[in-house]
């Protein structure tokens, strides 16, 4: 076998493991790509948030501010409109259950959406008040502790009786001091928001994926 | 003539086999103290053990059961555990409830299928059961009538079950070590007891039993269809977990590279690991990648 034929055969089979390598998940196209694609792009969102909120990184306020940005980008129709009747085929993970209980399917993508846009303003707040000069505590504004993980959770939301956002509420109105006339409402935390971004996602993997 | 005693042999064998699973012994009742149940406790308890998950359906009341498992032997549906007097277990009383839960066994003297996870609950403590009874007391009751199972001959063969314990339940006995930490000791009480993990992340038998050599060495033909991945220590230190991912991973669902746990665990992480403590969630994780294997 001479020379030039055998860089010819190397060069060819490099053009081809190239070009198969540079077809993303498996051979994915036309919508069910693009899905992959922004499923990938979520999950890099939730890569960066993850470890802020399980107290394994600091909270990055940019950082996270651009990720809830991203989720709410890819949430609502833009998730729902990637998923046209059927569409499973290739290496979809798509189930048909998803065309079956479209209106829950529909509704967690409008959840996503929801929350990222809660998560995103949670984090404008939070960075506010990180800006604001420091005042002074007044006197008689009485300090209510912030409540112990055993506090916030109770029996009937324990059994299921209750849900988060009605212990949630609970806990608001336990929560108020005596509020200045203007004041706007204090939005949740992103740490309370980012649970329910990441309970969201759980819950669509767990009813509509493989 | 030798039809005959084909036939009569039959019939005897068949009256021998009948009257053995008839007569096959289940455990003993154990007895419990009575004592007085804390209700919130008893509700974490319930939300650790997946009482909740399996005993509250999407479109049912609290606990009233409906919630299907499916699997090679049969779908079965969990039945309403809320206090109703008719259709609940308003009438049980505090010792049946223990039997059930601990030993598996119904107030009418019936083996439970293993679908109920009674083999992880033995070693719920008196205090445990007590919490959990005040717990379950105080759900609304509900009169949802409990779905009869959906399985064929020989699954249904109740007494059957008898036979089925004795070679391959694998009852769980908490034994403490003393060299350890009493996080690392929590997290293998809860682990290996009411969290129930090797019910899905171990490889089972033909007839449904665990393989007492493989304990979460990941289950890769579950009998619902499903598959489970290894949680051995081994594995998952491979796999680049470490306690903090872990627990978070067991509070969020989401796992170190932006996934989502899909199928049942996500399941599991929504209506059970999100509701418990960080300091559990992180006992647990201490466990997990550190057991005695």
């Amino acid at each position: 076998m001479n020379r030039p034929f055998v860089v010819w055969l190397l060069a060819g089979l490099l053009t081809i493991f190239t070009t198969i390598s540079a077809i993303p998940h498996s051979g994915a196209t036309g919508v069910v790509k693009q899905r992959m694609d922004g499923m990938v792009m979520l999950g890099n969102q939730l890569k960066l948030l993850n470890p802020m909120f399980s107290g394994i990184t600091p909270l990055d306020l940019n950082v996270a501010k651009s990720a809830s940005d991203i989720i709410t980008q890819h949430g609502g129709a833009s998730m729902s409109d990637l998923f046209p009747t059927d569409s499973i085929s290739g290496p979809s993970e798509a189930i048909p259950a998803i065309w079956e209980r479209w209106n829950e399917f529909e509704k967690l993508a409008v959840d996503l959406e929801k929350f990222g846009t809660e998560l995103s303003a949670s984090i404008d707040y939070a960075a506010d008040f990180a800006n604001r000069a420091p005042v002074g505590v007044e006197a008689n504004v009485p300090v209510i502790p912030e409540l112990s993980e055993w506090e916030k959770l109770d029996t009937d939301l324990l059994l299921g009786v209750k849900t988060w956002a009605q212990r949630r509420s609970e806990l608001a109105q336990v929560d108020q001091t005596a509020p200045a006339a203007n004041a706007a409402p204090v939005p949740r935390s992103p740490q309370s928001v980012y649970t329910d971004v990441s309970a969201t996602c759980a819950a669509c993997h767990q009813a509509f994926r493989r | 003539m030798r039809i005959i005693f084909v036939i009569l042999f039959l019939i005897i064998a068949a009256g021998g086999a009948f009257a053995t699973l008839r007569l096959w012994p289940l455990p003993e009742s154990t007895t419990i103290s009575q004592i007085p149940g804390d209700a919130k406790r008893g509700a974490y308890l319930a939300r650790l053990s997946g009482c909740v998950a399996c005993h509250t359906s999407k479109e049912g009341p609290p606990l009233a059961g409906g919630v299907p498992l499916r699997s090679s032997f049969g779908t079965f549906y969990s039945p309403n555990i809320t206090p109703d007097l008719e259709n609940g277990i308003g009438r049980w009383t505090l010792a049946q409830f223990a039997r059930a839960l601990r030993q598996g066994v119904s107030p009418e003297g019936h083996s439970y299928y293993p679908s109920f996870p009674f083999e992880f609950y033995g070693a719920l403590t008196d205090r445990d059961v007590n919490d959990l009874w005040a717990a379950l007391k105080s759900v609304p009751a509900s009169a949802t009538v409990s779905k009869e199972h959906d399985a064929g001959f020989p699954v249904t063969v109740r007494d059957g079950l008898k036979v089925w314990r004795t070679f391959f339940a694998q009852p769980y006995t908490y034994e403490p070590n003393p060299n350890r930490s009493e996080s690392w000791n929590r997290g293998k009480y809860m682990v290996e007891g009411p969290a129930h993990c090797a019910a899905c992340h171990t490889p089972r038998n033909l007839v449904g039993g665990m393989d007492p050599n493989a304990i979460l060495a990941g289950d890769p033909t579950m009998l619902d269809g499903g598959k489970s991945p290894s949680i051995t220590a081994e594995v998952l230190l491979e796999r680049g977990w470490s306690v903090e991912t872990l627990a978070g991973a067991l509070r969020t669902g989401v796992t170190p590279d932006g996934d989502v746990f899909g199928g049942s665990m996500a399941k599991v992480v929504l209506e059970g690991t999100s509701y418990l403590l960080n300091e559990h969630l992180t006992d647990m994780a201490l466990y997990l990648l550190d057991r005695d294997e």
